[in-house]
């Protein structure tokens, strides 16, 4: 991603260690099976189908239960480079009513452990991108400016 | 997790995109206001004024009411409060995932 189409998405970012290979971190998230037995934590929330066609272009679906029924995301493949990036799109009717959204893993080495860097960026449509002028970091500053 | 609307989410980012609508949005937050009163410190003309107000209300961000031949303005928080919600929404949703895989490496064998 260039940093110019960073500015023009609304982001967030969260990170965690782990004292594994990157190499097994990559494949939990490729992995079906793998990915199908770490994705739904929550208590309650059991994964019922991974699919996952890894290249450039192929397709993904994570299809959940939870107690409120069924739920999940699907999406394409962007950028795929073991051990160390995986970019994919995210659109989830539930939650974003099917917006797309761009989901990026990143896994540093560091010593014997991997620290992983997701960013998850919502866009904003081809109109607003037109007329957008200012990075979202503007946005939020002026969010808790406003005591929001 | 909170179910957002997508379409005006898109609309609520758009009309927060602009420099000059974020500085309303902040002199708002500090009271309701005539449009008069809003368009001079920005040195501008009131159509330009009336025209950024007119995307800020068409995002729901901004109420207009005309009390007898003033036009008042005032802040309407909620929308801006959805857009950050979705953020946090997700950063719940991703944070709780990544503990999860936490724990997935560690009992699995390399």
């Amino acid at each position: 991603m260039s940093t110019a189409t960073q500015t023009e998405a609304i982001s967030l970012q969260v990170s965690q260690r782990y004292p594994h290979s990157r190499e097994k971190v990559f494949r939990a998230w490729t992995d079906p099976v793998a990915l199908k037995s770490w994705f739904a934590p929550a208590p309650g929330f059991q994964c019922t189908r991974t699919e996952i066609d890894l290249r450039v272009g192929g397709e993904y679906l994570i299809e959940m239960m939870s107690p409120k029924g069924r739920h999940g995301a699907k999406g394409v493949y962007r950028e795929i480079d073991p051990p160390s990036k995986l970019v994919f799109t995210w659109s989830s009717e539930c939650w974003d009513q099917g917006a797309e959204t761009l989901v990026t893993i990143e896994l540093f080495a560091v010593g014997n452990e991997t620290e992983l860097v997701l960013t998850h960026e919502r866009f904003l449509s081809e109109e607003a991108r037109d007329s957008h002028r200012q990075g979202w970091t503007g946005v939020l500053e002026s969010l808790g400016r406003i005591g929001l | 997790m909170v179910q957002f609307s997508s379409s005006s989410l898109d609309s609520t980012f758009a009309a927060l995109s602009d420099p000059t609508r974020r500085a309303i949005l902040a002199q708002l937050s500090l009271g309701e206001c005539a449009v008069s009163d809003l368009a001079q410190p920005f040195s501008m003309t009131l159509t330009a004024v009336a025209k950024h107000l007119k995307v800020l209300e068409g995002a729901g961000l901004v109420q207009r009411q005309k009390v007898g031949r003033v036009v008042h303005c005032r802040l309407d928080a909620a929308r801006m409060q959805e857009a950050s919600e979705w953020l946090a929404g997700y950063e719940r949703f991703w944070r709780t995932r990544l503990d999860a895989l936490g724990r997935y490496l560690d009992e699995t064998p390399d």
